[in-house]
């Protein structure tokens, strides 16, 4: 076991040496082409296809939570929990900006996609193509819709009432409330809470609810993924359901779903 | 099979490896423990189809990282535990079907399309749930007060189903009645 | 008169139960399953929600579910295209990256992942908003 770890290192070594020196001249030009971004025209965006924890860097370097089937991360070979500890050279370990030090590890290598990451304490390689994507937004009427909590009076009759959006494809919503939010067409990841008229509910379960909420608020949060059609707007709000009223179910956060409850039509500018 | 055993710390490495996705980790977990699980699954739904969907899963389980099994418990328990807890949940799924005429675990037949007989024995002659309720606690150590709340019920229900359950063996036994 | 130990003694002399070989077939073949599943992350990000959601297990998705695990789920979720599980698949991911590029806290993050786990496993996340967001 030694000898193969002193083996593989000493390839990885060579490896690394040679990619160190190019990644070198790369990290120069990009930051010089950075400096004249104002005018330069949007670029081929380069992708690894994976869900990465970039909060924190370890000794080996950041973690990956997830990986997208199909995408650059599936076809090299990587697996969640692998920790990535270099990208095209650049070094992810204990590096303090870990974000942006991936960010910038992609878009150096021009798709090309090499990887040294650490599985179950083995150091392992991997090479490839990065998956590219035109970020280019599209124009036009046919490029955008809503998404909107506050517009139109939700049909409390039904058992749908006001609830806020609280992110939008991972970035938070500004805090003061937006009347709508303007999305490319498309699938957008919604992160949902509800504002259910505490007077449909008794005191009983709203004490339920709130107990709920403390012990772990991250369940009072729900996804709701929606596919975005052109020039339409969707109305977003929390359907009360009356049959999950019970303690089980408050605590399980099941007593209520996001939901689109209109579609209208709203054109893109 | 009846003392405690210890955290094997080999054991908990293989765990671990298994965990990750070592094919021979688990393939060696499974050699150690399979027959013992598939075993007790048997005996307690008594029937085999029951028992190897219950070993499978009780396997599948155990690669899991939320199980909670933690590294330095003893594996055997822990695998026992959750196949006769997969069994007991299988009982009550299937006696909530039955006509709930009665709250006593003695149907007047135990019509209990048990196989294999010689396998099960003097068990075959108990209902279902007497069954798995004696056999966890005589064979597996369960407490009344487990047992009590594992089937929605009392410690002392749990007493009442053992000591009827041993005295139908015991007549059983001496009557001649049952195996062999 | 038999004695209690008697009975004991008898159970303990029950035949053995032989395990069918064909068994360890199956089993391997779900393991290899359940780790493709892992592969593609539908486990090891319910270590970090586990810790948000304060209940392992007990996540959203799986409310209401006394079912057991296999059992047959009733209202059964409409037939999917791949490649509309595909495109949410993305959206996903890369809403989970950006939430991790701006350090977002295990606590925003975890309502998208259990998302996440919900496509991938084929169970409805708890409520049918997934299904009925598209029209």
């Amino acid at each position: 076991m030694p000898f193969r770890t002193l083996l593989a290192g000493t390839l990885l070594g060579a490896w690394l040496f040679a990619a160190h020196a190019s990644a070198r001249q790369t990290v120069e030009s990009v930051a010089a082409g950075a400096l004249q971004a104002g005018t330069a025209p949007a670029q081929v965006r380069y992708e690894l296809g994976a869900v990465v924890d970039v909060r924190r860097a370890s000794a080996n370097g950041v973690s990956i939570l997830a990986i997208t089937p199909g995408g650059a991360a599936d076809r090299l070979g990587l697996q969640a929990g692998d920790q990535l500890r270099a990208i095209n050279g650049r070094r992810l370990d204990n590096t303090p900006r870990p974000s942006s030090t991936l960010e910038n590890a992609l878009q150096e290598g021009d798709g090309a996609l090499r990887v040294e990451a650490v599985r179950n304490g083995k150091t392992l390689a991997f090479s490839g193509r990065a998956d590219a994507v035109d970020p280019a937004p599209r124009k036009g009427a046919q490029a955008c819709g809503y998404v909107s909590t506050l517009a139109g009076v939700v049909p409390r009759s039904k058992g749908v009432f006001e609830a806020e959006i609280t992110q939008i494809d991972g970035r938070s919503t500004p805090l003061q409330p937006t009347n709508r939010h303007r999305v490319d067409t498309g699938k957008h990841v919604l992160v949902v809470r509800e504002f259910i008229d505490p007077a449909r509910l008794s005191s009983a379960q709203l004490q339920q609810i709130a107990k709920m909420k403390k012990f772990a608020l991250a369940r009072a949060y729900k996804p709701l993924v929606i596919d975005v059609e052109p020039g339409i707007g969707y109305r977003i709000g929390a359907r009360l359901l009356k049959d999950k009223l019970d303690t089980q179910s408050i605590r399980d956060n099941a007593y209520w779903e996001p939901v689109v409850w209109e579609k209208v039509p709203q054109a893109c500018p | 099979m009846h003392s405690a055993p210890e955290a094997n710390p080999e054991e908990a490495a293989l765990v671990r490896k298994a965990r990750w996705g070592d094919h021979e980790a688990f393939a060696q977990l499974y050699r150690n423990h399979a027959k013992a699980i598939h075993a007790l699954a048997y005996r307690l739904t008594g029937n085999a189809a029951a028992a190897e969907d219950i070993t499978q899963d009780t396997f599948l389980k155990m690669l899991g990282f939320l199980s909670g099994l933690r590294d330095d418990a003893p594996l055997r328990p822990w695998l026992k535990r959750v196949a006769a807890n997969a069994a007991i949940d299988r009982l009550r799924r299937e006696q909530r079907l039955v006509a709930e005429a009665d709250h006593d675990a003695w149907p007047d037949d135990s019509a209990d399309p048990t196989e294999n007989m010689e396998i099960m024995g003097m068990l075959q002659r108990l209902p279902p749930l007497a069954r798995t309720v004696v056999w966890l606690h005589e064979m597996e150590g369960w407490s009344h007060p487990e047992l009590g709340k594992r089937f929605g019920r009392s410690q002392s229900w749990s007493k009442s189903i053992v000591s009827r359950a041993l005295a139908k063996l015991r007549d059983d036994l001496e009557t001649g009645v049952g195996d062999d | 008169m038999i004695e209690p130990t008697q009975v004991r003694e008898q159970l303990h002399a029950l035949p053995e139960i032989p395990l069918p070989d064909a068994l360890w077939r199956r089993v391997d073949a779900k393991r290899r399953q359940k780790l493709q599943r892992r592969k593609l992350g539908a486990g090891i990000a319910t270590l970090a929600l586990a810790a948000v959601m304060a209940a392992p297990l007990l996540l959203p998705m799986f409310a209401g579910a006394d079912r057991a695990p296999g059992e047959q789920i009733a209202a059964h979720p409409p037939m999917r295209g791949e490649h509309d599980v595909q495109a949410e698949l993305r959206a996903l991911d890369h809403a989970l990256q950006a939430a991790y590029d701006r350090g977002a806290s295990d606590a925003e993050i975890a309502p998208m992942w259990v998302a996440r786990d919900a496509l991938l496993t084929g169970i409805p996340s708890g409520n049918s908003a997934i299904r009925r967001s598209r029209i």
